[in-house]
């Protein structure tokens, strides 16, 4: 399966309800909240072995599937 | 003085150019925000009589004070609530307030309808630019200190929610005390975090109006993004911030404080829930030379009752001081709770007279006379120093093996400990067992382990729970019902 949606998959199961296909604005536009974002950390972790600190993320890193793909990116490229 | 609008008439007059309310994409002057204020306030004294509840469902921002304050201007009283709440716990609010008239963002105007009839729900935006000075002139002529400014409600142990009133002479006694306290200059720059209806956002508000500072309204969402969150502080070059202990926290264990970072920042103070020792010190090595002040105060005596300025060092596992009484207001400790005399006092709970019975009672030690005060079901002890000392929830001491343990204290000694970002006991009396919620990189034998350093045997949880998150309410403090549930739920299957 590719990353991307298998990434998608991974988010319809935090939230059903939210059309992770097209948002572009999930953090920006309120979208998602503080719970729904600490389960997509920890799912990325878990799904993608990607391991970020709240430290060092931005919201734009979650704004959409293609930035969080990104974000995954930059975080296996860095290893 | 008797109205807090005489901050804001004296803001607009003195500094009505000057940054009122900001927020990214929307700044307000105290000129500005005047002229809207007193617009809202004369539509809606045109409509209602003074003294009549306005419900206000708004998403934080400048109108949303406008709208608050408009409300004073017709000498009614403000009630914003949480517009993510289920909209059958709002029913209840709505029950028990019966608003005059709710004021609605452009966005809620359907709840507003399906809580309130037609002609009763507004949508500020639309309200028309006309002053109606004369109306309003006799509305403050009309106005005594001991009117209700707002009602604010609070979650009850039942599940019906408690509508708080406190009077324009309790917020001007708090704001008068808090200015000189904590020793806020003229122009101080704040960043608020407390959401409106979560009554740390009084010092917030009215603490900027009576300084002709400006209040921040830090969008929530950037409280999930650390980096951006200091970037914005410093950004808005803000100075002083009042905010709950869990936001702190948050903040330094996501190592985005670095020496040298917000370097304007040189008041930090906080409230709402227990401050430990671990982030103070965290916040102090970053920034030494700034004023930390820990305050401490139930809903029911205008937020704030004590008040500790950090004069010395403590150790992660120590506990920190709730301190002294502020000015004008008495702390009594009756059976080791925790009650409160002064003008602070709430006259009681709206439209919930056996529930004021209960909580505001008359003082036992002066018997001659009718004196009311206020029973916080918060336990405390004086130290050594005859300050006074947190020790939780009346509902949080508990007997187990005839040793009576304060959770609060296991709580303390949990939070201290290196590998948990943040921790929570409950005591479930069925199975007689304490139980340990945190979140944290340490594993539950580590956490286990490293308690035992601090704490006697009797008091260490039973049974250990990480997890990745934990339930926080809507003003941001750990929600321990909600913990309790979802730990309960999720063995109850096995």
């Amino acid at each position: 399966m590719d990353e991307r949606k298998e990434l998608l998959e991974v988010l319809s199961e935090i939230r059903e309800d939210v059309d992770f296909e097209d948002e572009t604005e999930l953090v920006s536009g309120g979208i998602i909240d503080s719970i729904d974002l600490t389960q997509i950390i920890a799912a990325l972790d878990e799904t993608f072995d990607v391991h970020i600190t709240t430290g060092d993320i931005e919201p734009e890193n979650f704004n959409s599937v293609d930035a969080m793909l990104e974000l995954i990116h930059s975080c296996h490229m860095e290893r | 003085m008797r109205n807090v609008l005489d901050w804001l008439d004296a803001a607009a007059k003195e500094a009505p150019q000057s940054a009122a309310f900001d927020q990214p994409d929307m700044g307000i002057t105290w000129g500005e925000f005047q002229k809207r204020a007193r617009e809202i306030g004369s539509f809606i004294a045109g409509r209602l009589p003074a003294q009549s509840p306005v419900l206000i469902l708004m998403e934080k921002s400048p109108l949303c004070i406008a709208a608050m304050l408009g409300a004073v201007y017709a000498n009614c009283f403000y009630t914003p609530v949480d517009s993510s709440i289920p909209e059958a716990r709002m029913q209840m609010i709505v029950s028990v307030l019966q608003p005059g008239m709710v004021l609605c963002g452009g966005r809620f105007k359907e709840t507003g309808l399906r809580l309130m009839p037609e002609n009763t729900v507004c949508v500020t935006d639309d309200i028309p630019h006309q002053i109606d000075m004369p109306v309003l002139v006799k509305r403050s002529e009309e106005h005594i200190d001991n009117d209700l400014l707002y009602v604010l409600f609070t979650s009850g142990s039942t599940g019906v929610p408690k509508g708080v009133a406190i009077t324009h002479r309790s917020v001007i006694d708090y704001i008068e005390w808090a200015c000189e306290a904590l020793c806020l200059p003229s122009g101080c720059r704040f960043a608020s975090q407390a959401p409106f209806y979560f009554d740390n956002s009084v010092l917030d508000i009215y603490a900027t109006m009576r300084m002709k500072g400006s209040l921040y309204l830090t969008p929530r969402v950037d409280f999930l993004f650390p980096k951006k969150l200091i970037k914005t502080l410093e950004q808005e070059k803000i100075d002083t911030v009042f905010w709950v202990p869990s936001a702190l926290t948050a903040l330094a264990n996501s190592g985005v404080l670095t020496p040298g970072c917000l370097p304007q920042l040189c008041r930090v103070f906080f409230c709402g829930e227990v401050m430990p020792c671990r982030t103070l010190n965290m916040w102090k090595k970053v920034l030494p030379e700034a004023d930390y002040v820990n305050m401490y105060g139930p809903t029911e005596i205008t937020d704030v009752c004590t008040w500790y300025r950090v004069d010395r060092d403590f150790a992660d596992t120590d506990n920190l001081p709730v301190g002294r009484p502020c000015a004008n207001t008495r702390i009594l400790l009756i059976d080791g709770e925790i009650c409160v005399g002064g003008t602070c006092l709430s006259p009681g709970y709206y439209n919930a007279p056996e529930k004021t019975a209960e909580a505001f009672v008359q003082n036992p030690l002066r018997p001659q006379i009718p004196e009311i005060i206020y029973r916080t079901g918060d336990m405390g002890e004086l130290n050594e120093r005859g300050e006074l000392m947190f020790l939780g929830r009346r509902d949080m001491q508990i007997k187990r093996s005839g040793y009576r343990i304060e959770l609060g204290e296991v709580e303390c000694a949990l939070n201290s400990l290196s590998g948990v970002l943040l921790g929570c006991c409950y005591y479930d009396a069925s199975r007689e067992r304490i139980v340990g919620v945190y979140t944290g990189s340490a594993d539950e034998k580590t956490v286990r382990l490293e308690i035992k350093k601090i704490l006697p045997k009797y008091m260490i949880p039973d049974e250990w729970h990480r997890r990745e998150f934990l339930p926080r309410t809507g003003s941001g403090k750990i929600d321990r019902l909600q913990v309790r549930r979802e730990v309960e739920d999720e063995y109850s299957v096995i």
